[in-house]
């Protein structure tokens, strides 16, 4: 193989120095721009974090109220059952009857319109006196039941004195109608 | 802190080197052209780095070499007198013209000789001491030097031994005797300069010192000769030679790694600064440490520091982006969840809430309004806020008081007497009332409830009859409120317990028993 003259060898060097800082400068720019892609990345990361973090905040006092009416009500929907939870409700409601004095009578059952979030209607008669009606106007807020009293007729008994009559008609709400709703309403 | 300079000495076998009071002297070996070889080259710079490196690191602020005579030009020149800037040059252009080689190819220095002479023609002539030898050979010598580290400013042997002579005359020959070679230096004023090796002498026998006394004197032309070299050997020379003494009074021992040219060294540096002839030499390449490794360090580590500045953003990027990833993925999977649960569950129960229709809250503000005397027949209430009333009252003022009460009280949005009719007696009348009350957005601004004072009087009262345990703790206006405020006459058993009873027990529920008529 012939041997380069000086003239040559430098040539051959200016050549290869071009190249390498050619491919330093085009490599140098991929590497800086892909570093640069992953660092916005990054950057948008940790912005979608802080948001999700005060996002989560928020839910700090969403959790307090609905915890303080969980148990003011004494109600935990999640536990709620379809299937059980009118039973349940015509079974509190009569048992809180006879706790608060009152001589349970009649007690009807309708189904209600799901268009109303009603699951159902109770209609519940019973004789006592004053204080156990009221009694067991307050009890029903905290049967466990997701229970709103829809109507309340008090009229004397006629045929015991001192007591009065009581024609209670409460709701039973369907709250699976809260669980199939799409979006947050809180 | 300033490091204490380094003084070398190259000869014709040896390397000297000397710092401080420690000195070394490292073996040279030459081709028979006298070049170094480059084993000897080697070995020697890396001895010389070796003990700078014992003895205080390689950077040196000064290294001061001395060469010998070999290859070396010695002239006297008679320049025109000029100022110190444009001498260089002349004494370049003088180079050029009388020394067999070109400046570019010579390491040269000069030093002026007295100063400005008047010649017989009339103008001033500065006579300068011109010193030149191959570059090659400083060249040689500074790139061993500066393969141990030391970049050194070169200079005469011959020169430097002058400076340990107490006084000089104008003309004068300094002779150094040595083991291995002996240098001759003559300076004639204003005449010539010459430097010369002579033979070794390595004993005082007479063959010896006759030969190298018939040598000196044949190259001294009668200068007066001043002997540098050990005492045995400079005393008998001495006496063999006219004009000749021993030339170094002060008797300097010279240690290891000293010679007499390193001490005229040592003396020039200490005493002015500087040595005042400088052989140039073209720039070696080598080891460069032009800077102190310590700031090369700090440097680096700047560099570093920077760096890692620059670059940390990305490289935050590169591996936190993973875990942060999934931290966010399991955010929103929580997120998620509490969307479907929580929201959901938090607008069931305020629903519930907002839809608890306040019947006993209602109760109140009728047993607080209702008049004296007044037989309820039948009282309906709906959460769509409702109220539907029937009863006898006394007459129509009762009435109208009674409405006036419930509309005042704040809590009805509105009462209509819907029917009043005198009973066939005339002692009563019988009314069908309705009202609707306000929206519960109002009425939770409105205080609807028994005051403290009411409560107090009714926690001061016999135990009540029993109660179950929610109402214990009713909110103002609830039912533990209305149990003192809405009583049933025929109920009396209840209406002595109650202390409302006396208070306001506007609202009977008249039985079949009362003698007031039958309901309806």
């Amino acid at each position: 193989m012939r041997t380069l003259t000086p003239q040559e060898k430098r040539t051959v060097l200016y050549g290869g120095i071009a190249i390498g800082v050619y491919l330093l400068l085009f490599g140098g720019y991929k590497v800086w721009g892909s570093l640069g892609q992953r660092s916005a990345a990054y950057q948008h990361l940790v912005t979608d974090a802080r948001d999700l973090r005060q996002k989560l905040k928020l839910y700090d006092d969403r959790v307090l109220a609905a915890k303080k009416l969980m148990d003011h009500y004494q109600l935990d929907p999640a536990k709620l059952s379809r299937a059980t939870v009118v039973g349940e409700a015509s079974a509190q409601i009569q048992k809180a009857a006879a706790g608060s004095g009152i001589q349970v009578g009649p007690v009807r059952e309708t189904p209600a319109k799901s268009s109303a979030r009603e699951m159902a209607t109770l209609q519940f008669e019973g004789t006592g006196p004053v204080p156990a009606v009221l009694g067991l106007l307050k009890r029903l807020e905290t049967l466990g039941d997701p229970v709103i009293i829809d109507s309340v007729q008090i009229t004397p008994d006629n045929t015991r004195p001192g007591q009065v009559k009581i024609i209670l008609t409460a709701v039973i709400l369907d709250f699976d109608q809260w669980k199939t709703e799409d979006k947050p309403h809180a | 802190m300033k490091s204490l300079p380094l003084y070398l000495e190259f000869n014709g076998c040896s390397l000297k080197t000397f710092t401080e009071n420690t000195g070394a002297e490292f073996p040279l070996e030459r081709t028979p052209d006298g070049r170094l070889t480059a084993a000897s080259r080697e070995t020697a710079a890396a001895a010389l780095k070796h003990f700078l490196k014992t003895h205080g690191g390689p950077a040196r602020s000064e290294a001061w070499c001395a060469i010998d005579a070999r290859g070396v030009s010695l002239r006297r020149l008679l320049l025109p007198a000029l100022p110190g800037e444009k001498l260089p040059p002349l004494v370049r252009l003088q180079i050029e013209s009388e020394f067999p080689l070109s400046p570019d190819e010579l390491a040269w220095g000069y030093q002026l000789s007295g100063g400005p002479q008047l010649q017989p023609d009339g103008t001033f002539k500065q006579a300068v001491l011109v010193a030149a030898v191959k570059q090659a050979i400083v060249e040689e010598y500074a790139g061993l030097l500066a393969a141990a580290g030391v970049t050194a400013v070169f200079t005469l042997a011959a020169l430097a031994r002058t400076v340990l002579c107490p006084r000089l005359p104008g003309s004068y020959a300094i002779l150094e005797l040595g083991p291995e070679q002996s240098e001759l230096a003559g300076f004639e004023a204003g005449d010539r300069a010459f430097v010369r090796l002579l033979p070794p002498i390595k004993s005082a026998d007479d063959a010896a010192l006759e030969v190298l006394a018939k040598a000196v004197d044949g190259l001294r032309h009668h200068l007066p000769l001043y002997i540098f070299g050990p005492q045995d050997l400079a005393a008998p020379l001495a006496r063999r030679l006219t004009d000749a003494i021993v030339g170094d009074p002060l008797q300097h021992r010279p240690g290891a790694g000293c010679s007499y040219a390193i001490l005229g060294l040592k003396k020039l540096v200490e005493e002015q600064g500087g040595v005042p002839l400088t052989l140039q030499s073209r720039p070696v390449a080598g080891p460069k440490q032009t800077a102190s490794p310590a700031l090369v360090e700090w440097g680096v580590r700047a560099a570093l520091l920077l760096l890692a500045v620059l670059l940390f953003p990305y490289l935050e990027a590169l591996f936190l982006a993973a875990p942060l990833s999934g931290e966010v993925a399991a955010f929103q999977a929580r997120a998620g969840l509490l969307e479907t649960n929580v929201d959901r569950d938090l607008e069931f129960l305020q629903y519930l809430k907002q839809n608890q229709p306040p019947y006993l809250e209602c109760y109140y503000v009728l047993a607080k309004a209702a008049p004296a005397g007044i037989h309820l027949e039948s009282l309906t209430l709906n959460r769509r806020g409702e109220m539907t009333l029937r009863g006898t009252l006394r007459n129509g003022d009762q009435v109208a008081d009674f409405r006036s009460k419930l509309i005042a009280s704040g809590f009805f949005a509105s009462v209509t007497v819907e029917d009043q009719t005198p009973a066939p007696n005339h002692q009563q009348v019988t009314i069908r009332m309705t009202g609707q009350w306000k929206p519960s957005v109002q009425l939770q601004t409105l205080a609807v409830g028994p005051t403290p004072a009411e409560l107090g009087g009714e926690t001061n009262r016999a135990a009540p009859a029993p109660v179950p345990g929610p109402l214990k703790k009713a909110v103002p206006g609830s039912s533990a409120n209305l149990e003192t405020a809405v009583k049933a006459p025929a109920a009396s058993s209840l209406a002595t317990n109650q202390a409302g009873a006396a208070r306001a027990v506007p609202l009977s529920v008249p039985s079949t028993n009362s003698n007031q008529g039958g309901t309806n």
